[in-house]
């Protein structure tokens, strides 16, 4: 009867929903991807052998599955896996498919600590910890481990609850990790335990206001969460936006996410941007006060809302020349399905969403009515079909599509966008080993990703700039941002890399409404 | 006008699922709050029919073979699509089947229970359907496709505007199932056999209709109806969510209300109106919600639109609602007087020491902490439920949101207009000291848990449920996510500084912020023995007794003398100040609370748990609390035991069918077969520790009481100071000397007052006996634990692994044996001598 009882707290606490006013967000996507595995082979092989392959994989990972089960019930034995094979030396290179193998890891394991949602039907995100410890497995295999330190993961899974969100960081925290990695987390306050007891964290998908600003915690995820995004919404919907559309934007609608995070997000980092632009707040950009005509209206949209027709009547009753939306997986096509109901169309006012809201189905199913949404992301994206990659983006995606599947991933866990988050962060911690000379410890990958400064590639990512963290950001570890366009089958890239930091440098910062 | 027509689309889906609500209660006097989770089984098996091609019985396959498999997913088609007809064939047969299964499985077994175990088993059943729902159809779930038109329509009826045309459909669709249900129930020999055993089941049995035959037949149109109906109206809400349909149980309530839980057509049309006044509200809310007056009411009037209805309609046709009656009702569980709590304490004390040991030398000992702080809490909690539904009968669903009151009226009363932990906002406040704060946020939750009962002062049963749980709902974001009122959106946490006893820090975190502070434990055991000793003088006292008065009878009650208006807002008042002491703890536990500590989800939770484990005993809400919730001893210990396993995918399902089977099988939750084992080692404690039993029996009455609280607060004390002295580090350590020192202290006190009693040789043979009656159990235990340890290879020594083994098969011992013994007893004819009849003669 293991967490039977909190099981059923999480799901009692589920009944009858809207429990905590935050999205279950299924896809956080950091870059333009499209699901073509069928006929494009991320492996370059044929669709039908890796199909056969992925196929026998799964039946065997669900046999060990249903054994492990079995076995767990009567004896609840577990243990450790550490079968690492390596005869090269590390390399500071970026990993590809064909990396050289290293030294076998022999020294103390490494402990990486894992928070992460599971088997909740509030949120439950298996894939997460899947990718992570395919990561991990690869590179004790075949990469050296963390200087010689072979990586033990010690995941602990938490429900959609503040309460376990602080169990779990106890937990883990007592375990003695050297280092955590929070997944998906709704309430941000399992960071001062970790603090408390000197563990780096890697926030691999800041959503909350804490992942952004707490010390000791480096947001590397989805193109350093809402100061990125949000300010790179701005800047691509009053800028960049006006050239591919052939528009002047003086309206913007601003549509936002009415969560904890979302709140501080809105208004210092998309309201106050647009008051800078048209001159009502002082700012340093030289954009400053460019649009003095500029308006914007904000519209809060609360996570999971049965009903969104209100807050898209009240968007389009703005008519705005430019809807942007920041938000997460389903709450984005629910707005979208609601403003299209109501006769909008990306033709009629370009619509720009968060890569959050990437969903492959749900803009399939939302068909016209998502063609021409543009969409940001991240640069060197996991999850891209290989086809047209080069350099590091290539190598990555490769690494990834290979060894993910090589090291005990299904191909369903392949393309979902929080394993790609998932294996990267793994991979990010093992390039910051590269770099360091002496001991890895916890402290010292601390110290490494304090020192990135945006000139080191990121495995899947865009290169990581923690050094730079504007205040009161301090745990963004970066803030540029691409945009594509959906055309209906994939996204095409249109804005390479933007940023619109600059756009609140030299603000006060604007947590609530204006007074 | 065109805000109030744009509402109806929302609107059509609480007036579908009210009409269902409806059939169900008419049917079997059951207001199902799994209506939305059986609909949203249904429309996913339509969508994963008509979109892969498969089709997901509701089971899951639990065997771990690959050879044997409980048969649950079947492929329609090799192409990955069936068309749409059959799969809306297909979802309608498995929304008839589940209507079949809710009834023949759950509410007959349930048809004379009590309206609490009704709600329970509904509950149960929604939690197994979104268990089953997680593991067969997983976490990326549907944005169901509409299956009527979805333009937009211009310029729609001359306003100017564009309209969405589905809303039209889906408007048709409700407005005409509405009326076919109604004539369905007007003129058809089943209907009017149904509205018949409705009105009066005796009468309905005397006419030659079986009550539970048309019940069945009501629970498959009612299944079969929600699932149409959320099939063509659902898209309209977007993805759909195991969660999310269930979470429209509220404003299809108050739908199903207005219709006097008679009538669908006015439920149907109360439904859409709702939907249309919610919508104009939300557009209109910033523009007529100004200003100081009104101003606040811009974060929750959407969520308090149902609340009001509710009440309303309950307070105006309060007593002309139906109370679906059965032939036979059952009572609630016998409410036990609570006696030897001396015992219970020493059991207790007994066994959270043992296993706090365990946990230390099993290198888990923050685990075991949290869990202890976590329990604590909870159970805290959970007494306020005994008192308002244990004792006075009362269905409360609110009583986290009073919990959550007292925490953020502490947070605020605390705050300094700094912004601390998470939040970035400062929160202005009084910056008072935590007692005073927290008084005033126990007050504060008393205030509005007598404002949320006066309600109660008209009804009872699961119409109050219903009334409490819209309440929770609206103080969601009328008050913890207003930031209006508190400065905190959306969820933001309030923050809570540590309190400390003069200079003392008595709060959760330790030194190196973990939640592991000993000071913590013993500042929170210390209130949860006051509460527990409180509720238990107030059963064994004259408010005891008429609350129990009052949940027999109220009629009785008030022909007795009792004043039923102010018994039962006393309940609401004690209940709601109990929770708030729980919401204040566990504000100090988390440091920072947000509104989703409070949610009324998780309301629901606590009273599932407290039914599990006994919602009519301190014990009951002590083992709630303690062992079996989130976060608690038991969880925790089942987690590192099963660490590794896949096991977690099952829990809601399994939890979901725990909570049937109490409802159906043991109303009296785990506490009745924890009872008698608690006595009787309650009972051999006090004989095998010398002195015990004079201290036991020294003293009577007030003056008892007094005695022990000196004994206690010298013992706590001494504890205390030998924690803050750090005379040794180890916090077990501490313990053990603590304990050996309370231990000493009491013999001491015991011979000054007289001789010692249990003398040392008496306590040895109290030993002796017991080793020869639970010796081999013990034994046994052992034997397999030390078998079982090596094959795990963690941290777990091979001293405590036996020893846990031993305690495991003692624990097993004592709920097999009594199961056994009352077999034996019945297979000879009388039960008179059973312990389980025993226990009732006891009581009762």
């Amino acid at each position: 009867m293991a967490n039977v009882a909190s099981g059923v707290v999480l799901a009692v606490g589920a009944l009858l929903g809207e429990i905590l006013r935050v999205d279950l967000p299924r896809l956080i996507s950091d870059q333009p991807i499209v699901l073509k595995l069928a006929q494009t082979s991320p492996l370059g092989g044929s669709s039908n052998n890796i199909e056969g392959e992925l196929m026998s994989s799964h039946k065997k990972h669900s046999k060990v599955l249903a054994l492990l089960f079995g076995a767990a019930l009567v004896v609840a034995a577990c243990g450790g896996d550490d079968d690492a094979v390596t005869t090269e030396a590390p390399t500071s290179e970026a990993p590809t498919s064909e990396a050289p193998t290293s030294e076998e890891p022999t020294g103390e394991p490494f402990k990486i600590g894992v928070q992460n949602l599971e088997g909740d039907p509030n949120g439950s995100f298996p894939e997460f910890s899947i990718a992570i410890q395919a990561a991990a497995d690869y590179v004790n295999a075949e990469l050296g481990g963390l200087g010689g330190r072979p990586i033990e993961i010690v995941l602990c899974k938490s429900i959609v609850s503040p309460d376990d969100s602080q169990r779990c960081a106890n937990e883990l925290s007592a375990e003695g990790v050297d280092l955590a990695i929070s997944t998906i987390n709704f309430f941000g306050n399992h960071y001062s335990i970790y603090r408390g007891a000197g563990i780096p964290v890697l926030a691999v998908t800041p959503i909350t206001i804490a992942d952004f600003t707490s010390e000791g915690v480096f947001a590397i995820g989805a193109g350093g969460g809402c100061l990125g995004v949000h300010t790179g919404l701005v800047e691509f919907a009053t800028n960049q936006i006006e050239e591919l559309e052939g528009i002047d934007v003086q309206k913007v609608a601003v549509p936002w996410s009415d969560t904890p995070p979302g709140v501080v997000c809105y208004n210092d980092l998309e309201a106050k941007p647009l008051d800078v632009l048209n001159g009502s707040e002082p700012g340093e950009a030289a954009r400053a006060g460019s649009k003095p005509g500029l308006s914007h209206i904000g519209v809060a949209v609360a996570p999971a809302a049965p009903d969104v027709t209100a807050q898209a009547t009240e968007v389009l009753d703005f008519a705005g020349d430019v809807i942007i939306f920041s938000a997460q997986g389903a709450d984005c096509w629910n707005f979208v399905d609601a403003l299209g109901r109501l006769g909008w169309t990306p033709e009629s006012t370009p619509l720009v969403l968060s890569g959050a809201c990437t969903d492959f189905t749900a803009m399939a199913a939302a068909g016209d009515l998502a063609k021409g949404i543009y969409l940001t992301g991240t640069e060197n994206g996991l999850l891209s079909p290989l086809e047209g990659l080069t350099g590091q983006h290539l190598d990555n995606a490769t690494a990834y599509q290979t060894k993910g599947l090589e090291y005990g991933m299904t191909s369903d866990d392949l393309f979902k966008g929080f394993a790609g988050q998932g294996f990267s962060a793994i991979m990010s911690i093992w390039e910051i080993a590269q770099g360091i000379d002496g001991d890895v410890t916890g402290q010292a990958i601390s110290d490494g990703y304090g020192n990135t400064d945006g000139t080191q590639p990121s495995f899947g990512n865009s290169p990581l700039n923690c050094k730079s963290a504007p205040a009161p950001y301090v745990s963004v570890c970066g803030s540029s941002i691409s945009v594509s366009q959906w055309d209906g089958t994939q996204l095409v890239l249109v804005t390479e890399r933007l940023t619109g930091l600059d756009l609140v440098a030299g603000t006060a910062l604007r947590p609530g409404p204006k007074g | 006008m065109f805000n109030l027509l744009i509402g109806l689309g929302i609107g059509s889906l609480y007036a579908c699922l009210g009409a269902g609500l409806v059939i169900s209660f008419k049917g079997s006097g059951v207001i199902n709050f799994a209506h939305g989770a059986m609909a949203m089984y249904g429309i996913f098996t339509f969508d994963r029919a008509w979109s892969g091609g498969e089709f997901f019985l509701p089971l899951v396959d639990f065997l771990p073979t690959s050879t044997v498999n409980v048969p649950v997913r079947i492929t329609l088609s090799s192409a990955g699509r069936w068309p749409m007809i059959p799969s809306l064939i297909l979802a309608l047969l498995m929304a008839a089947a589940l209507g079949l299964a809710a009834h023949f499985l759950v509410f007959r077994p349930l048809r004379n229970a009590a309206p609490l175990g009704k709600v329970i088993a509904s509950l149960g059943l929604a939690l197994y359907l979104q268990g089953v729902a997680l593991v067969n159809f997983g976490t990326s779930f549907p944005q169901a496709k509409s299956i009527v038109p979805t333009e937009a329509v211009e310029n729609f009826l001359g306003l100017g505007k564009t309209f969405p045309r589905n809303t039209i459909y889906v408007v048709a669709f409700t407005i005409l199932l509405g009326f076919v249900i109604w004539a369905g129930y007007r003129f058809t020999r089943f209907g009017l056999a149904t509205r018949a055993a409705a009105g009066n089941e005796k009468g309905a049995v005397l006419l030659g209709y079986s009550p539970q035959t048309l019940a069945a037949v009501n629970w498959v149109i009612a299944s079969v109806t929600a699932t149409l109906a959320v099939i063509i109206v659902g898209p309209i809400q977007g993805t759909i969510t195991p969660v999310g349909l269930t979470a429209l149980i509220v404003p299809a309530l108050a739908a199903a209300l207005i219709g006097g839980l008679r009538s669908v057509p006015i439920a149907v049309m109360g439904g859409l109106g709702l939907g249309a006044v919610q919508t104009l509200l939300d557009i209109k809310r910033s523009d007529w919600f100004t200003g100081p007056a009104l101003g606040w009411l811009q974060s929750g009037v959407r969520n308090t639109l149902p609340l009001v209805v509710i009440v309303v309609v309950l307070f105006v046709r309060g007593k002309s609602l139906p109370s679906r009656g059965s032939v036979v009702e059952r009572r609630l569980p016998l409410a036990p007087q609570p006696k030897r709590i001396f015992e219970h304490a020493f059991v207790w004390l007994t066994f959270l020491v043992l296993l706090a040991f365990v946990f230390e030398n099993s290198g888990a000992r923050t685990k075991f902490a949290n869990s202890l702080q976590n329990g604590i809490v909870l159970s805290i909690i959970m007494l306020s439920i005994v008192v308002i539904t244990g004792y006075t009968g009362q269905i409360s669903l609110a009583q986290m949101t009073f919990a959550g009151i007292a925490a953020f009226f502490t947070a605020r009363m605390m705050a300094d207009g700094i912004g601390r932990g998470a939040n970035l906002v400062p929160v202005t406040g009084f910056g008072l000291p935590w007692p005073v704060a927290g008084l005033i946020g126990v007050i504060m939750a008393v205030i509005v848990g007598v404002i949320i009962g006066i309600p109660a002062v008209r009804i009872r049963g699961v119409q109050l449920a219903v009334v409490t749980i819209a309440a929770a709902i609206a103080m969601q974001s009328v008050y913890f996510e207003n930031d209006y009122i508190t400065q905190l959106r959306a969820g933001v946490p309030a923050y809570i500084k540590t309190p400390t006893f003069f200079g003392v820090d008595i709060g959760a975190r330790s030194a190196r912020a973990q939640n592991e502070n000993p000071n913590f434990v013993i500042f929170g055991g210390i209130v949860l023995a006051l509460c527990a000793i409180a509720v238990a003088n107030i059963r064994r006292g004259g408010v005891g007794r008429r609350f129990l008065a009052i949940r027999a009878n109220e009629r009785a009650a008030a022909a007795g003398g009792i004043n039923v208006v102010r018994t039962k807002l006393l309940a609401f008042a004690i209940s709601a100040g109990l929770a708030g002491i729980g919401g204040v703890m566990l504000g100090f536990k988390q440091v920072e609370v947000s509104s989703a500590n409070f949610n009324y989800g998780f309301g629901l939770s606590v009273l599932a748990f407290a039914y599990l484990a006994g919602i009519t005993s301190i014990n009951g809400a002590l083992i709630a609390g303690m062992l079996l919730s989130a976060g608690a001893l038991l969880p925790t210990f089942s987690n590192y035991m099963f660490a590794g396993t896949n096991i977690d995918k099952y829990i809601t399902l399994i939890g979901g069918l725990a909570i049937i089977v109490t409802a159906i099988a043991n109303p009296g939750g785990v506490a009745i077969f924890l009872s008698e084992p608690f006595r009787h080692a309650g009972n051999w404690l006090v004989s095998a520790i010398p002195g015990m039993q004079t201290i036991r029996h020294a003293f009577r009455g007030p003056k008892s009481f007094m005695v022990r609280l000196v004994l206690v607060v010298i013992c706590v004390g001494l504890a205390v100071w030998l924690r803050q002295a750090q005379f040794v580090d180890n916090v077990y350590l501490w313990v053990l000397i603590s304990v050996v020192g309370f231990l000493i202290l009491g013999m001491i006190f015991a011979r000054s007052l007289d001789k010692l009693e249990p003398s040392f040789a008496e306590a040895g043979a109290q030993w002796n006996s017991w080793f020869k009656q639970f010796g081999v159990t013990a034994i046994a235990g052992y034997a397999a634990g030390w078998v079982i340890w090596p094959i795990r290879v963690d941290s777990y020594s091979k001293l405590w692994m036996p020893i846990v083994g031993a305690v495991l098969a003692l624990f097993v011992r004592s709920i097999v044996k009594p199961i056994l013994s009352n077999r034996a007893s019945k297979t000879h004819g009388s039960d008179t001598d059973s312990d389980v009849a025993n226990i009732r003669t006891e009581v009762g």
